[in-house]
Formats: structure tokens, C-alpha cells, sequence
């Protein structure tokens, strides 16, 4: 129990109205459940619609179909009833639907239509057919959901289901599970991808299409460009080509970043850069002691460069 | 218990906590004050106007990065500090190991004095990734200088280990080091308690339990804005102990692993029946207790602890195909959650489901990060085998990331 509202209200920084509200927060006489419950709401739709997927898959024989599809079709109905009464119109700018869990019924209703859709192709023995097709028709309605309805969580959920359709993973989780397809041409493919998202993120924003998505856009894009970059240097015959466009590439981006302020970016360059520019130093043959030296000299270095310029990222703003 | 109690008189402890602590703690408690006053304004509390008025009535000397920048700076200090190991190496190799030890014990120490007289003290740093870089390190070349490879006894390492990291949990605040304390404690506990380890699950929550009590009293004393995290972590620890040491499924691998005991068809673990209510009530406890106190600690180490007892139960038991159960608790989940969000649209005994207070931790642009993740939809169709909307693997799933 602290006693910050107390003091910064007798210092008369607080009003009595505000005080009043904080003290009943400190005092435990309100209690707000507001992530307990948007946490269980968001695991339980992890799980049923994973369930789903599950059960398409695996149970194709033992249990009712035309039942499951029907009461996938309901669900969609009455999600989307609600989506359409609560939602406002499409604006280029922001839009937050005030609705306490607006967007996460918006995500189970996507995640839905994809598993009905998922379910009639299996059923009808379509899946040759529409294989291909799959993850290409889950983004473009992920798309389409995001920006008619403002939601990030969406737009990510489409960026990862576009990749997948051109053949790329951009999730750590498959890969920690060993899917990763690997290969030359899937580097390449990742770091045109890549580019494309970094692209289409800046012209969107530019254009204030929506222009707070481009975060997004600019955090898939970066991380597929680097770790095709960097797989690419370890894994091709034109490493040390690869290995100085990367270092050029993160330098800049760092750049930007640096003066955007947007860390994050400015993180994923610097430790790019760093390995492209170590992979450059140790082609270059420096011989066994010089480069124990390399690793302490060169970190050390760049934390005190880094400090010189504190100032500018410090989180008092 | 004399002793305790007055180990517990706010007079004789705190003062001496408070001259272990590196920082400058007048100055902490200026910058803690700020960031909390921050999160009033971020959630639209406190006036514009206001919110500047206390930046300047709490103006702190003490310096701390941004999140990404503070990783930035700790990953690198860590690694420009790890590999001094090769120079070290290099320059005594042929010397032997005690040369060696001696050497890297050398290096710890002016690590740490350099990140306390230096980093700390003279730029005033605040957890800034170079501090905790410096002194895990420094620390980690200490410890190796002092330990070697060489003892056979275990448990020593083990309590090094806990002296060292309890130094870093008070001296630097560091809330790591307080998860380190805690798991040091417990491997001590298990291995000096060989000779008595089928009460060891009662030992460890008697005394987690103790510990929780002890730290209700502590905190009500203490100045619990600069200590807050800390409370809150260790709160959650010790709660989060007092169920696993009772939790069928720990007790009975536990028991197998280390106690070399052997179930045959039909066969338990001895005292059972006590595991099994210990596993299904404690979470009941929890979550009562925590409605009846609104302690929001106790909900959440209860939600927390609810989804361990399923996971034991489902180990044992199961009643239907996964995919079934996992669809059908899914479906519960949102039920529950659905109809408790429509409940609480009016306060109910002071539960409310709208946000108050903004956490922190509270970034949509990373929750959406985390969804694309654990949600369905981004699987490679390529094989047979793929699992077309197969879904998150139950990776990661904090989706608002509370604590």
C-alpha cells in the first residue's frame, strides 16, 4: 500500500474527484477485471477455434458433419450480428469501437469462418482443389476484416496467413518446431516479402490509409528481410555480397529508426548489422588472437557509443 | 521467534536493507513515484496540466533507457563482458587452472566495482541493461573465480549460488535475481533434505506458506512503492509454491524421479487422496479467498493454478479425444468469460470489467504480435501432413500480458 495519491493530492497535484477515484483503486474498494477477463475470453477462443482445427482434421468419420458446419454457421451468424450492431463505419483514420470485447469477437469470428470454410472443403473433397488456395483466402479475409473493422490483432493474423501462401513461416513457433522449409530461393522469397510489406506499410501511412497499421507492416517486413538475410549468409555461395548489402541495409534502417525513435527497429538493425559486419571482419582472415579481441572491444565499443547519446532514449518522455 | 519479531521491527531492519541497496533509494522512490503517476496519465486520470506539474515536483537525477533500448544495451554489455573470457584465456592459458580462476576473478571484480562506483553511483544509471549486464556477469566471474569445478558437494554450489543471488536481489533491486533466490532455495531444500524427502512437499509449502505471511507484514512497514514488484513477484512465488509442492502430478514424478519409487498397475503414491484435494482445493481456496478479499493476486495465481490442475488431471484421466476437450474447454472459456464480462458491466461488491487503470505492460501493437502467433491461420500448405487451421500450439497465449 502505497501512499503516492495521498501525497501528490495533499501537493495539491490531484483533485478531489481524481483522488477520490485512485484512493477507491487503493484501497481495493474497486477492483478492475478488465485483463483477468479479456485473457480468458482470449485463451478460450485459442483453443476452441485450435480445437476446431483439430477436430476437422482428425474426426472427419466419427462425428455429425452437416451438426458441426451447422453450428459453425450459427456461431459465424450470431458473431456477426453482433459485429455489425456495435461496429462504426470505415474511416481511413483510426476507429475504436468502445465495446469491451469487440475485437476479440471479431478475431473468433474470422478464425471461425476460416475453420467452416476449412470444413466444407475437406468434406467435399475439395482439398486438391483448394489447397493451394487456402492460406491466400484466410489472408485476403483477414485483410478485409482489419481494415473494415480497425483491428491489429487481425492484420497480423492476415500479414502471417500471406506469407504462408507464398510459402513462407513467420512464426518462431514453427519454427522452434522444425517446419521451417529451407533453401536459397525461400531466403530470397522471405526478403522479397519482406521488402513488399516495408513498402506497402510506408505508402499506406503516407497516404493515411490507416496509418497507425504501419508498425505492423514494418515489423513483419524487417524481421523476414533479416532472418533471410542472415540465413542467407551463412547458407549460400555469395555470402560476402550478402553480407555487405546487410550491413549497408541495417545501417540505414538503423538510421531511420534512430531518428524515428522507433527502438525496436533500431534493436533488430543492430544486431543484424552486427553479425554481418562480424561475418565481413572474420572473412577477412584477422588471425586467431586479434580476433578474441574483436568480440569484448567491438560490444564495449558500441554500449559506449550507444551512452554518449543517452539522452535521446531515455524513458522519462 | 524473538528473533524474528525483531528482525520485523521496522526500526532495526530497514535501515539496514536500505544502506545494502546500491542506489540511491530517495532518488528511486522520485522515479518509481513518476512512472506510477505516468500510468494515471497514459489512462487519461490525470490532467496534461497536472501530469507536468509532478514531473517537475519529482524531478529524479536517476537514469533508465526505454524498453527496446535497455535490451539493446543489456544484450551487448553482456556479450562485450562474456567474452573478455577470451583474452583472459589467451594471456594465462598455459598457467593452469588456478592462474585462471584467479584471473577471472580479478575480471569480476572490477566489472562490479566499475558498474557500482561508475555506472551507478557517478551516471547515476537505473537499471539501465549495462547495470544488470555488469553485475550478472561480474557476479557469474566472482562465483567461477571462487567456486572452480573442483567440490563434489553439490549443495555448496547451490548455496553460493542462493547467497549471491539474494545480494543481487536486494542490493540491485533486481527482480530476476529474485526468481534465481527462490529456485535456489528450493534445489537447497532438496538436497539437504535427502534423508526426509517424502515430507519434503509439507516442508516446502509450510514454508512458502511462512514466507507469504512474513511478506504481508514486511510490506504493510516498508515503503512498498519502491518495493512494489517485488512483493507482487515474490507474493506470486511463494502462492504459486505452496501449490505446486501439493500437486499431485509434481509429487508423484517427483517421487518416481528422486525417490526411485515404483508404481506398479493400481498402485499410488502414498497418501494420495491428500495430493489429490490439495491439487482441487488449493485453486478453490485461492480463488475464494481472493473474491472475498479482492485480492487480485490471489485471482490471478487461482487462474493461474486452475489451468495446472486441469493440465493434472487431463495427464491422468481422460475423458474424451484431446481435440474434443480442447474445443469443448475453449467453448467453456468463453462462456465464462462472456457472461462474467456482461455481469460485471455494473460494479458487483467492487468487481468491475472495465479497465482502470492502464498496465504498463498494455501494447496493442505486441498483443497483436503475440495473437498472430498463437492463433490459427498461418500454417505452410505444403504436405499432407499440414494441419490446415491447426492453430497456436498453446505457445505463448498472454494476450493483455498482465503482472
Amino acid at each position: 500500500m502505497d501512499d503516492l495519491h495521498k501525497d501528490l493530492f495533499e501537493k495539491e497535484h490531484l483533485t478531489e474527484e481524481q483522488f477520490q477515484i485512485l484512493d477507491a483503486v487503493y484501497q481495493r474498494k474497486v477492483i478492475s477485471l478488465y485483463y483477468e477477463l479479456r485473457l480468458v475470453l482470449y485463451l478460450g477462443i485459442m483453443l476452441f477455434t485450435g480445437g476446431i482445427g483439430y477436430i476437422v482434421y482428425q474426426n472427419l468419420s466419427d462425428i455429425g458433419h452437416i451438426a458441426i458446419m451447422f453450428l459453425l454457421s450459427l456461431l459465424i451468424v450470431v458473431g456477426g450480428y453482433y459485429i455489425f450492431l456495435k461496429s462504426k463505419p470505415y474511416s481511413h483514420t483510426e476507429v475504436t469501437v468502445e465495446h469491451i470485447y469487440f475485437d476479440y469477437v471479431l478475431v473468433l469470428v474470422s478464425l471461425l469462418i476460416i475453420s467452416l470454410f476449412t470444413y466444407v472443403q475437406v468434406y467435399f473433397d475439395w482439398v486438391e482443389l483448394l489447397l493451394k488456395w487456402t492460406s491466400l483466402l484466410s489472408g485476403g479475409l483477414f485483410l478485409l476484416m482489419a481494415y473494415r473493422f480497425d483491428n491489429k490483432m487481425v492484420l497480423s493474423m492476415g500479414i502471417t496467413a500471406l506469407a504462408a501462401a507464398v510459402g513462407l513461416t513467420l512464426s518462431p513457433v514453427d519454427w522452434a518446431t522444425g517446419s521451417l522449409a529451407e533453401g536459397v530461393n525461400v531466403f530470397l522469397l522471405s526478403i522479397c516479402f519482406g521488402v513488399t510489406l516495408l513498402v506497402v506499410g510506408q505508402l499506406l501511412a503516407q497516404d493515411n490509409v490507416k496509418a497507425h497499421f504501419k508498425f505492423t507492416y514494418h515489423n513483419f517486413g524487417l524481421l523476414l528481410i533479416y532472418f533471410g538475410a542472415l540465413a542467407l549468409m551463412f547458407d549460400s555461395n555469395f555470402e560476402i555480397l550478402t553480407a555487405s548489402l546487410l550491413v549497408t541495409f541495417s545501417a540505414l534502417i538503423g538510421w531511420y529508426a534512430w531518428r524515428q525513435k522507433e527502438f525496436l527497429f533500431f534493436l533488430y538493425s543492430s544486431i543484424s548489422g552486427y553479425m554481418a559486419f562480424t561475418y565481413l571482419v572474420f572473412s577477412a582472415d584477422v588471425g586467431d588472437e586479434l580476433g578474441l579481441f574483436y568480440f569484448p572491444l567491438s560490444a564495449i565499443g558500441g554500449v559506449i557509443l550507444l551512452v554518449k547519446n543517452r539522452s535521446h532514449f531515455s524513458d522519462d518522455k | 521467534m524473538a528473533a524474528l519479531s525483531y528482525l520485523l521491527k521496522t526500526e532495526v531492519t530497514f535501515p539496514m536493507i536500505n544502506k545494502l541497496v546500491a542506489y540511491d533509494l530517495l532518488e528511486v522512490k522520485k522515479k518509481l513515484s513518476l512512472a506510477k503517476a505516468k500510468t494515471w496519465y497514459k489512462a487519461g486520470l490525470v490532467e496534461e496540466e497536472q501530469w507536468k506539474g509532478i514531473q517537475a515536483d519529482y524531478p529524479s537525477d536517476l537514469y533508465s533507457p526505454t524498453i527496446f533500448m535497455r535490451i539493446l544495451l543489456f544484450v551487448a554489455t553482456f556479450f562485450g563482458l562474456s567474452t573478455v573470457l577470451g583474452p583472459i584465456l589467451l594471456l594465462v592459458a598455459d598457467e593452469g587452472i588456478v592462474a585462471i580462476r584467479i584471473m577471472v576473478f580479478i575480471a569480476g571484480v572490477v566489472m562490479i566495482a566499475f558498474t557500482e562506483r561508475v555506472m551507478i553511483k557517478d551516471k547515476r544509471h537505473f537499471k539501465s541493461g549495462i547495470t544488470e549486464a555488469g553485475y550478472y556477469i561480474g557476479f557469474s566471474f566472482v562465483y567461477f573465480g571462487l567456486m572452480g569445478f573442483g567440490i563434489d558437494e553439490i549443495l555448496i554450489y547451490w548455496m553460493m549460488a542462493l547467497l549471491f543471488v539474494s545480494i543481487g536481489t536486494i542490493r540491485y533491486m533486481d527482480l530476476l535475481s529474485l526468481v534465481a533466490t527462490v529456485v535456489c532455495l528450493v534445489a537447497v531444500l532438496f538436497l539437504s533434505l535427502t534423508s526426509i524427502l517424502a515430507f519434503l512437499p509439507f516442508v516446502i509449502m509450510i514454508l512458502f506458506g511462512g514466507l507469504f505471511i512474513i511478506s504481508q507484514k514486511i510490506q504493510k512497514k516498508t515503503d512498498y512503492l519502491v518495493w512494489e514488484d517485488h512483493f507482487i513477484l515474490f507474493d506470486t512465488l511463494a502462492l504459486l509454491l505452496v501449490y505446486l509442492g501439493g500437486n499431485y502430478f509434481v509429487v508423484r514424478e517427483l517421487s518416481i524421479e528422486m525417490m526411485g519409487l515404483e508404481l506398479g498397475e493400481g498402485q499410488d503414491i502414498p497418501m494420495a487422496f491428500l495430493f489429490y484435494g490439495f491439487t482441487f482445493l488449493i485453486p478453490l481456496a485461492y480463488l475464494i479467498w481472493g473474491i472475498r478479499n479482492r485480492s487480485i493476486l490471489f485471482i490471478r495465481v487461482s487462474l493461474l493454478v486452475l489451468t495446472l490442475t486441469v493440465f493434472t488431471i487431463k495427464y491422468y484421466y481422460s475423458f474424451a479425444p484431446p481435440e474434443v476437450s480442447i474445443t469443448v474447454a475453449g467453448g467453456i472459456l468463453i462462456l465464462i468469460s462472456l457472461v462474467l464480462l456482461k455481469y460485471l458491466k455494473k460494479s458487483r461488491k467492487g468487481f468491475i470489467r472495465d479497465q482502470i487503470i492502464q498496465s504498463k505492460w498494455d501494447n496493442p501493437d505486441l498483443v497483436a504480435v503475440v495473437a498472430s502467433q498463437t492463433l490459427g491461420g498461418h500454417q505452410i500448405d505444403q504436405s499432407e501432413s499440414s494441419q490446415i487451421g491447426k492453430g497456436g500450439e498453446f505457445g505463448g497465449g498472454g494476450a493483455s500480458g498482465d503482472f
